[in-house]
């Protein structure tokens, strides 16, 4: 849940499309932070030279290229990730706006945007590593996490793919296997 | 979806292969980073400023990392399309290699002094032959994508490969939207520079997931007909969006430029 809201653009995005687009999750949503945070800093420019004497003065031409640039690498996501072109085209079409939003937004909000970025970033991480924990934590009970083929290693080296009911584990060749151990292949047969 | 950093599990043999690669892609990367945030210049200034050898050596040593990376994977391919599609992409990198340390030899047995248009040759032979490696680096992941059954979720990162391959693309060719000052280059910019460090980061991800995912494991099936064909939508995509992205930067300089450097 809280990975879904991290990465915003690949849940609109899949609200939309649903299964026609299998782009990364975390791709669009950082280019949209990175161009807010190029407004941000093109926005904040002289405030932070009046705070700090940080010289923060951006080119606007390279502001533009740089969403150009971008929403280049998105479209070509868009291509590869959709299933078919109506998909790859309305995800293009419907990045450019927002990019182009999100320069305004934080070239108007500009020094909030900055600290709400780095936040963001960070909660991005840390969910993502929360995440990776979870799935490691899995394994080392003894099967693996995949949500899509959970499966166990029996003492043999044996592998075998089913689902997890509590402590057991109903195997995929209609037999049911009981944890004896914390090990990886610490299950038997039932 | 299993986001977990190392992707599925792989049979032990062919695991500590496809880790080692899948270190030597890290390690490639955060050169990469450190050469984009301005470290490694930082750290090697004094010998890129007093030899221009230096600036050709660099980039050939950095880039043994992938090639050696997949050579390593070339065993484990699951099928003799993979196997392909990796050796074209160790082949294309050690191509690379070749061209910046012939290009440094070259520099270094020249006598006399070295001359600004010489090293500008030597950038502009590593300017295409990069491009080409680009190319084939994108088709190698296109029929790596096509031949394997990649669940989706890997799929979905080694999609930011292909994105790579474009970076070097639109890179070598970005001379085409005309003459731009430095400033005003879009990854001089400290937001385009962030962007540039996220980029890689993400690719680090990529590159683990690619190296550990089943395509290399060692077992597999058949690679479908028609893999081998460039007509497929990651290449038309790649292509697509490379002349699209280059239009428009060439759009921005030739016609918003003069207003926006009024603001």
């Amino acid at each position: 849940m809280m990975k879904n809201k991290m990465t915003f653009f690949g849940a609109i995005e899949r609200n939309i499309w649903g299964d026609k687009i299998n782009a990364n999750p975390y791709f669009a949503t950082l280019s949209i932070l990175a161009v807010m945070l190029a407004g941000a800093v093109a926005g904040g420019g002289r405030l932070f030279y009046e705070w700090f004497r940080w010289d923060m003065a951006m080119n606007n031409v390279a502001m533009a290229a740089l969403i150009v640039w971008i929403w280049g690498y998105n479209v070509a996501e868009s291509i590869i990730a959709a299933e078919d072109w109506k998909v790859a085209l309305g995800r293009s079409l419907l990045l450019l706006p927002v990019l182009i939003l999100a320069f305004v937004f934080g070239a108007v909000a500009s020094v909030v945007v900055i600290c709400l970025v780095i936040l963001w970033l960070a909660l991005m991480f840390i969910s993502y590593a929360l995440t990776s924990s979870g799935g490691r934590s899995g394994s080392r009970s003894g099967g693996s996490s995949s949500d899509d083929d959970p499966s166990i290693e029996l003492s043999t080296g044996r592998k075998v793919s089913g689902t997890f009911a509590g402590d057991d584990f109903h195997g995929s060749d209609g037999k049911t296997y009981k944890r004896t151990g914390w090990g990886s292949s610490d299950w038997e047969k039932e | 979806m299993d986001q977990s950093l190392f992707g599925d599990s792989v049979p032990r043999k062919a695991g500590t292969r496809q880790t080692v690669a899948a270190v030597l892609f890290a390690l490639y990367l955060i050169w990469d980073i450190l050469s984009v945030t301005g470290v490694l210049y930082l750290m090697l200034q004094d010998a890129m400023l007093t030899s221009p050898v230096t600036r050709f050596v660099m980039p050939a040593i950095e880039l043994l990392l992938p090639m050696a990376g997949f050579a390593l994977l070339i065993p484990g391919a699951a099928n003799r399309a993979t196997k392909t599609a990796t050796v074209l992409l160790s082949v294309g990198y050690g191509c690379t290699v070749l061209c910046f340390a012939g290009c440094a030899l070259s520099l270094s047995a020249a006598s006399g002094e070295v001359m600004y248009m010489q090293i500008e040759q030597m950038n502009a032979y590593c300017r295409w032959v990069s491009l080409a490696c680009a190319v084939v680096s994108f088709f190698a992941f296109s029929v790596i994508l096509r031949g394997n059954a990649i669940e989706p979720d890997t799929a979905s990162w080694i999609g930011l490969l292909l994105l790579e391959a474009m970076i070097g693309a639109v890179r070598s060719l970005f001379n085409v939207v005309g003459t731009v000052e430095p400033e005003e280059h879009p990854f001089v910019s400290f937001p385009g520079k962030v962007f540039l460090v996220v980029c890689i980061v993400l690719l680090i991800v990529a590159y683990v997931r690619l190296a550990r995912c089943t395509a290399f494991s060692g077992a597999g099936t058949d690679a479908p007909q028609g893999v081998y064909s460039p007509l497929n939508k990651y290449m038309a995509g790649i292509v697509v969006a490379s002349g699209v992205t280059l239009a428009a930067l060439w759009a921005v300089y030739r016609f918003a430029a003069p207003w926006l450097r009024t603001l």
